[in-house]
């Protein structure tokens, strides 16, 4: 089950001011469920 | 040849039958070269071959007009056939529909009436069980068509096997929302120097939330596994 942190640490890594590059993306933060649908 | 005269003498055509053209003895399908064609002349045996036909028809059939009739109203002159004919236009929204719609809508009645007897039908839905069937549109028109079982493919998702694709129906839609939203937000926005993104976490987030509702724990742990992509 996906945890706070889990989520925490995704928004830490896109807040960050060197991922400036990335726009308009959605990342999924969710284990993988998108793979085996 | 003197037996196919025979034939024809008894049938009293023998200027039908042509000449040469001998069934093979024993073959099928030669029922049709042993009846007389119909008479395009005189009255007389137009008559006689209408009658001929009718004493054919099977006992007990009916035409395709009067199967939706009732046994009672079923020998229906042609002058009552026009006077409802006429009050139907004249009565506008009380014109009753035409016999083969009528027939339709019996069809579909009774194939709804077996879905509630707890007995699955041919493509495995059970509406006891899976509730009742919605109802579509007919591609191209308004009116509503009932469900069956020639089109399996349009309520696949509301099979048993695939009851899980039809309650991600709304996750689904909530993921496309938000990357169409995430998309137009940076084109909106880059000319600022913004850069907007977005994690997406579908599923179930242990937060304290969550944890207020009953059993939460029991069916987070059969309904989501600790690591999806790891298969548990």
């Amino acid at each position: 089950m996906t945890t706070p942190d889990d989520v925490a640490r995704a928004i830490v890594v896109l807040a960050h001011p060197d991922t400036y590059w990335i726009t308009g993306n959605v990342i999924g933060v969710d284990g993988g469920e998108d793979i085996v649908g | 040849m003197i037996q196919l005269k025979g034939w024809a003498l008894a049938l009293g055509a023998s200027s039908r039958v042509r000449r040469g053209h001998q069934p093979r003895a024993g073959a099928r399908g030669t029922e049709h070269l042993r009846r007389p064609s119909r008479s395009q002349g005189h009255a007389g045996q137009r008559r006689a071959d209408r009658e001929r036909d009718q004493g054919a028809r099977p006992r007990g059939g009916v035409l395709q007009r009067q199967r939706r009739r009732s046994p009672r109203s079923a020998p229906r002159s042609s002058a009552a056939d026009g006077a409802r004919a006429r009050g139907a236009r004249r009565g506008g929204s009380r014109a009753r529909a035409p016999p083969l719609a009528r027939v339709r809508d019996a069809q579909a009645l009774r194939r709804r009436s077996h879905e509630g007897s707890g007995q699955p039908v041919a493509d495995g839905h059970d509406a006891r069980r899976h509730g009742a069937q919605p109802r579509l549109l007919d591609a191209g028109g308004r009116r509503a068509r009932a469900h069956d079982a020639r089109r399996p493919h349009l309520r696949d998702d509301l099979r048993p096997g695939h009851a899980r694709a039809a309650a991600l129906r709304p996750v689904s839609a909530a993921k496309a929302a938000l990357e169409s939203h995430i998309r137009q937000l940076a084109a909106e926005l880059g000319a600022a120097r913004a850069s907007p993104r977005t994690p997406s976490a579908p599923g179930v987030t242990d937060t304290p939330a969550p944890q207020k509702i009953p059993r939460h724990d029991a069916d987070h742990r059969r309904g989501a596994p600790a690591q999806p992509a790891a298969g548990g």
